[in-house]
């Protein structure tokens, strides 16, 4: 991989990552500094980045790790070190006043019931609805298994719609069919 | 049961990214940043260190076998496996002269042995004449189909003439002539034609189909193909994101405008406007980046440099090894390539006599105290 390739990666792929590191960390700042070290570390480890379809997955897996770095970075400068499981335990980080005035209601709205969401269950699903990453892709990104993204998904959609702030999305089952 | 169907998920979480403003000096900061890394060192380069690692290599390896006690038999199996060892990193220094070079193009296969520029950022060394492969350039490359149903492929290649002295203008008439035939157009062009080392460079904008055809024609002109490089990058994956992408927000698009024709107030009207824009600022984003990367996955790009024989930097490269030099490298080659194969592979051993020697030492231990209860 040249710098060139990179830079075009970058100009592809940047925003995307970069949005995905910012509702896995809910905080703009750390997510930039992550997908930084994201791309810094793709670069460092330019030869085993595998070609073709495989590549997202791969980049998603270095952004996913770089925000577990980041939040253990966090943890141990305060003192408190959460080890392999760092983003369980991830502090709310609600974005500040000004920011949250900027966003949308709808924005607000699912930000809130994302935030209620326990990392191992809201991280699959960004992956999976945002970044489009199919589920044997989040197992790589997130060194799971395929059957353990597949119940983890299940479990954060289902959290999601016993949600009431987003009852109006929810759709019941006679409902799903009509529109098919 | 119910539940939030995929695509109202993904609308959802869509509508939450966009509320986060991306930086713009994002990529130019992490360019940057990769500027300023030092350069990786190579582990393994000093010869003080390399002798020492080797003889510390070797003593383990005999102290392994005598711990083991195993016969002579046995001794030559295991060293069979070490050299087995020795030679697999060899070929792995050899693939490097097949595979694609630092500016991202494949270098000839066969060539020297180029070790990877520290940083990606030096120089691709020249690959002497006489192994530049005759075979078609461009790489094999099965990229699965987009939603348009065709494989997308950005294919770049350069090649490198040498000509004969007052012939560096012939021949790049010669390559524009080439490619306007090829229907192709020249993208940039320099050329210094006075002085001692008169030499040119063209870049050449051809459609994907007649790449191979313009390669061959510029092989024919009469000129030394001095090195000649080639890749093809699958961004297939790329552009289907980009067209799922479009899909998405096209849809989150609708849903606002059906949103925006329920509308009452001033207030909810531009508030929704707003949103509107935002997504269909988006779309005209991606809607640009899918143009540019189809437009770069239509036409080709090969950039042919022309120089004189009597340049500097020609002669260099030509200059053939002797073959006692020739031999001295490869000797010096093998032994940095064996040594780093017997540190590689010494982990497992170093694993074991850790484990050997806590066993002892508890054993000892033991033995230590069942003693005293017995006295």
């Amino acid at each position: 991989m040249s710098v060139d390739d990179l830079d075009e990666w970058l100009r592809q792929d940047y925003a995307r990552a970069y949005r995905t590191a910012c509702m896995v960390l809910r905080n703009a700042e750390d997510a930039e500094d992550a997908v930084q070290e994201a791309f810094l570390r793709v670069w460092r480890f330019r030869d085993s980045v595998p070609d073709g379809a495989g590549r997202t997955a791969w980049l998603y897996r270095v952004v996913v790790n770089a925000c577990i770095s980041n939040v253990r970075a966090s943890a141990s400068r305060t003192g408190r070190d959460d080890g392999a499981d760092a983003l369980e335990g991830l502090p709310d980080r609600a974005p500040e006043p000004a920011v949250r005035a900027e966003q949308s209601q709808l924005a607000a709205t699912i930000e809130a019931a994302m935030a209620e969401l326990p990392d191992h269950l809201r991280i699959p699903l960004i992956l999976r609805f945002y970044a489009g990453l199919s589920e044997k892709e989040i197992a790589t990104a997130i060194d799971r298994r395929p059957g353990t993204v597949k119940s983890r998904l299940y479990d954060a959609r289902q959290r999601l719609a016993q949600d009431p702030r987003l009852a109006a999305w929810v759709h019941t089952d006679e409902v799903l069919e009509a529109s098919r | 049961m119910s539940t939030i169907p995929d695509e109202d998920l993904s609308t959802l979480l869509d509508e939450l990214a966009s509320s986060y403003d991306v930086p713009s000096h994002g990529p130019d900061e992490i360019l940057a940043a990769l500027a300023e890394q030092p350069k990786p060192k190579p582990i393994v380069r000093h010869g003080w260190f390399q002798l020492s690692a080797a003889a510390a290599a070797i003593g383990a390896g005999l102290v392994f076998l005598a711990s083991t006690g195993t016969n002579s038999e046995s001794a030559g199996s295991g060293a069979t496996a070490t050299s087995a060892h020795v030679k697999a990193p060899a070929a792995t220094t050899r693939d490097v002269g097949k595979s694609f070079t630092t500016n991202g193009t494949a270098a000839g296969s066969g060539g020297a042995a180029a070790a990877p520029a520290a940083g990606g950022l030096a120089p691709v060394a020249p690959v002497p004449a006489a192994v530049v492969p005759q075979a078609p350039l461009a790489p094999v490359v099965n990229a699965p189909p987009t939603d348009s149903g065709e494989a997308r492929v950005v294919k770049t290649g350069s090649i490198a003439l040498v000509v004969k002295d007052k012939k560096v203008s012939p021949t790049l008439k010669a390559v524009n002539k080439a490619a306007s035939l090829e229907g192709g157009y020249i993208a940039s062009s320099s050329s210094e034609e006075f002085g001692d080392t008169p030499s040119g460079e063209v870049t050449i904008r051809v459609p994907v189909d007649r790449y191979e055809k313009l390669v061959d024609r510029i092989r024919s002109l009469d000129a030394q193909v001095r090195t000649a490089t080639s890749s093809g990058k699958d961004v297939t994956a790329q552009f289907t994101d980009l067209e799922s992408q479009l899909r998405t927000l096209n849809a989150t698009r609708d849903r606002f405008l059906t949103i925006l024709g329920q509308t009452k107030t001033i207030s909810e009207i531009l508030t929704v406007q707003q949103r509107v824009d935002n997504v269909s600022g988006q779309i005209d984003r991606i809607e640009g980046q899918k143009k540019l990367l189809a437009s770069q996955s239509d036409l080709s790009t090969l950039t042919v440099s022309v120089s004189e024989s009597g340049d500097p930097v020609v002669k260099a490269t030509n200059k053939p090894r002797s073959g006692i030099s020739q031999a001295f490298t490869d000797a010096r080659d093998g032994f940095v390539n064996g040594v780093e194969a017997i540190i590689r592979h010494s982990g497992g051993f170093l694993l074991f006599l850790i484990c050997a020697a806590v066993v002892l030492l508890l054993g000892r231990l033991s033995w230590r105290v069942a003693r005293r209860r017995m006295v």
